[in-house]
């Protein structure tokens, strides 16, 4: 089973990776594909991270390259939904936002006369945040694995379709199960 | 029989299809496959048989194991039939599978299934009758066909394929002589027959899956692993071979074949027939037959997308849409794209420069460039601080013209921040006619050159990362090109090229791949080796290091590969058979190359070596 570009999205998470232990993919055309024997995600993946530029500069400071996890070696798949995140973060920026057209207005200068400009100006940003805190946060799977010399890593990615996720659920417990079931070594289940 | 040849040979071997033995000679039938074979038709000799409920009126085929008979069930004498009757020989259960499988799927594209009943120890199937041969029939008068038929036929059996894969089915042995053409009504219809090696496939394979026909197996299917993806690489076979009536793996003997479908790759169509083909048909074609299970064309419903067909619910293929654009042979096609990428990267960086100022353009972009350079590809650690310092010393000025205005001046010379500029008397003008004060109109075109600031070098950068890809593709096209002529040239381009794609797994595999095919076995297992470092479980790259250090006769080396991958995943039969090849014993002699490893041979700094 493989997941097209249309269908997953591997995403950058929103926040730094200090440790390098989340391999952060960025692009479009990133896929994953449930192969029979591991689990192959492909895509742009970011050479190095540079104080947020990265998210300017995504493509040309990336590789094409693949992640091949083999089914055993998958330490957990988390579904995380982050509505309440969302909404705590949304909830701050109204908050910041009510807070923000109570403040006393600066002396207007010639162009910003009008009252609802300075409005406008506390208001457009706070929305323009809002929204890309709600698109950005998205529900999205953390992949985390353990690699051949035993360190952990992880990646993120999202599924757009709900049929194509139970799909993906389905297909991924099934080949965990099965690699459970023929791995020949303790360390391997 | 030489070591050093045994991988491949036993390769082929012990996937030929419906044999206990490997094939070694030249006359083994690459096209024959243990399923039954249509053949011409021909009138029967001997009287027909007589099954019940039906008339069978002349023979239309004969196979290993069954014969078909045109014919008709002698209660609807208008309905013509082909009655295939397959001999059991005690295997029923298996015989039973493929009127399982057909009666699963109810499609155009698909052989329909009257009724199926087991009769004097033979296996009765009686079929929809597709009147006007088999496609093998018409790619044997060696007329190459038409790209609208090569259109029309990928997106039927394309949309076979949607239906048969969302049962869970697999073909397993798609052909020519497997694809019936229906040329009786307007449209030539294509319909696809004999599932007789075909398979669902629910589950996990645990052991190696045998079956096919050679000169259309994928890799993967070569290795015993067959599944949808393994379907649509025979479309692609079968759609290269009627667009150039060629066959893209050709060879004399089985281990030959082999060896092209595992690793190399074909001409595309128009480098073969001189020819630009319409639209994306090449394209398409070229993705079916890509090695890469995750290259390759996913699905059969993406198939159709890239034909522009879109696969309704119930798989038949609704209303067509022709593919249009330029006939163009995908090598200009690819130059084309990398030109106009390359000129989109070089107006970006004028235009910055214009916007800016030269000095503080050069200094920028140059910075930032030394920046990427040491953080992507300069590996040594005290090298890439060195390199990081520099691009900072020269980003410096720039930052600094921020803060002192005496430095800001000097940098924007010229551009629309310099007080100075003559563009000044402009929006002198401009504030004028618009009723503005100047320093309005001053401070939206700083916005707008700050925006364009910011967004000229993403734009600039999304291109280079377009160049980037469009050269990638090119060098891999040029390696199929190569090969034909035999040419070693593109070697040294690929190894050149790698330097600044090592993480590129694809790409560095495919070079280790012609690397091996070309007989360079310890090459090969260095690249393959170095794969590990990005990619340490990647099936392919080990599945190659293993057979190279067996081609090698570091027999120790390859068990101890095929052991760290089975320790993971215990059903790889693939590991398991090459380890159970490499035996037991271990000779000393053997065990020489730990002395000089080769990764450890290797400089650190260098992308790729090869060569012994």
């Amino acid at each position: 089973m493989k997941l097209g570009p249309r269908q997953v999205r591997l995403i950058t998470p929103f926040w730094p990776s200090p440790f390098g232990r989340t391999v952060r993919f960025t692009g479009r055309r990133n896929t994953v594909d449930l192969q029979e024997t591991a689990l192959v995600a492909e895509g742009e993946i970011l050479l190095f991270q540079c104080f947020g530029l990265e998210r300017l500069f995504g493509r040309a400071l990336s590789a094409w390259s693949t992640v091949t996890v083999p089914y055993s070696r998958i330490v957990s798949v988390r579904y995380r939904r982050t509505v309440v995140l969302r909404l705590v973060i949304l909830a701050m920026l109204a908050a910041l936002l009510a807070v923000g057209l109570q403040l006393p207005r600066m002396k207007a200068s010639e162009w910003t006369s009008l009252d609802v400009m300075a409005d406008a100006i506390i208001f457009v940003p706070v929305v323009i945040v809002g929204c890309i805190v709600w698109w950005r946060i998205r529900p999205s799977y953390t992949f985390k694995f353990r690699l051949k010399d035993g360190k952990r890593r992880k990646f993120h990615f999202a599924i757009r379709s709900r049929v194509v996720k139970r799909e993906f659920d389905d297909a991924l417990m099934q080949y965990r199960q099965a690699a459970k079931t023929y791995a020949p070594t303790e360390a391997a289940r | 029989m030489n070591d050093r040849q045994k991988p491949i040979t036993d390769l082929t071997g012990a996937y030929a299809p419906g044999k206990t033995a490997a094939p070694t000679s030249r006359n083994v039938d690459l096209e024959a496959t243990s399923a039954y074979q249509p053949g011409e038709s021909r009138r029967l000799d001997a009287s027909p048989p007589q099954i019940p409920g039906y008339e069978l009126v002349r023979e239309l085929g004969r196979g290993a194991f069954g014969v078909v008979y045109f014919g008709h069930a002698k209660d609807r004498p208008e309905t013509p039939l082909a009655v295939k009757a397959i001999d059991g020989r005690g295997n029923l259960d298996r015989l039973l599978v493929e009127p399982a499988l057909l009666s699963r799927i109810k499609h155009p594209n698909v052989v329909g299934l009257e009724s199926h009943f087991v009769h004097d120890g033979k296996l009765v199937l009686a079929m929809e009758y597709v009147p006007g041969g088999d496609l093998k029939a018409q790619l044997d008068r060696g007329v190459p066909f038409l790209p609208e038929q090569v259109h029309d036929f990928l997106v039927q059996i394309g949309s076979a394929l949607v239906e048969a894969h969302a049962q869970h089915i697999v073909h397993r042995d798609l052909k020519p002589s497997n694809v019936l053409v229906d040329s009786s009504g307007p449209r030539v219809r294509y319909v696809l027959a004999d599932f007789g090696v075909g398979r669902a496939t629910e589950g996990v394979q645990s052991e190696k899956n045998v079956g096919g026909t050679f000169l259309y197996m994928a890799p993967e299917q070569l290795r015993g692993r067959p599944g949808p993806q393994s379907d649509l690489w025979a479309v692609g076979v079968i759609a290269y071979q009627m667009l150039t009536g060629k066959l893209p793996f050709p060879g004399p003997t089985p281990q030959e074949v082999a060896r092209q479908i595992q690793y190399t790759d074909p001409p595309p169509p128009s480098a073969v027939t001189g020819q630009a083909l319409p639209g994306r048909l090449e394209e398409i074609v070229v993705a079916l037959l890509r090695k890469s299970l995750s290259e390759r064309t996913a699905t059969a419903t993406e198939l159709l997308g890239q034909l522009g067909v879109r696969a309704e619910a119930t798989g038949t293929p609704g209303p067509e849409r022709r593919v249009k654009g330029k006939a163009l042979p995908i090598a200009e096609k690819l130059r084309r794209t990398s030109r106009r990428a390359l000129v989109l990267v070089l107006v970006t960086l004028v235009a910055y420069m214009v916007l800016n100022g030269i000095i503080s353009g050069v200094l920028v972009l140059g910075g930032l460039w030394l920046f990427y350079h040491a953080q992507a590809h300069v590996r040594r650690k005290s090298r890439r601080a060195l390199w990081t310092v520099v691009a900072f010393l020269i980003l410096s000025p720039r930052v600094l013209a921020s803060f002192i205005p005496r430095v800001g001046k000097v940098m924007t010379l010229g551009t629309a921040g310099d007080e100075d500029s003559t563009v000044r008397p402009a929006f002198d003008k401009v504030a004028e006619q618009i009723g503005v004060p100047v320093s309005i109109v001053f401070a939206v075109v700083v916005a707008i050159v700050l925006f364009l600031s910011i967004l000229l070098p993403v734009l600039g950068s999304a291109a280079y990362a377009n160049l980037r890809r469009a050269r990638r593709e090119q060098a891999l096209l040029e390696t199929a090109l190569a090969g034909q002529t035999g040419s070693d040239k593109f070697l040294s381009q690929m190894r050149d090229m790698l330097t600044n794609r090592f993480e590129d797994v694809g790409f560095h595999l495919r070079y280790a791949e012609l690397l091996y095919a070309r007989g360079d076995h310890r090459g090969a297992a260095v690249e393959a080796r170095l794969i590990s470092l990005h990619d340490p479980y990647h099936f392919d790259a080990n599945l190659l290091l293993a057979n190279a250090y067996f081609a090698l006769g570091l027999k120790d080396d390859c068990r101890q590969v095929c052991d760290e991958y089975l320790a993971v995943t215990g059903y790889c039969f693939e590991f398991e058979e090459l380890r159970e090849q490499c035996g037991e014993d271990s000779s000393l002699a053997l065990r020489a190359h730990q002395v000089e490893d080769p990764v450890l041979a290797r400089p650190a700094d260098g992308a790729s070596g090869g060569s012994p």
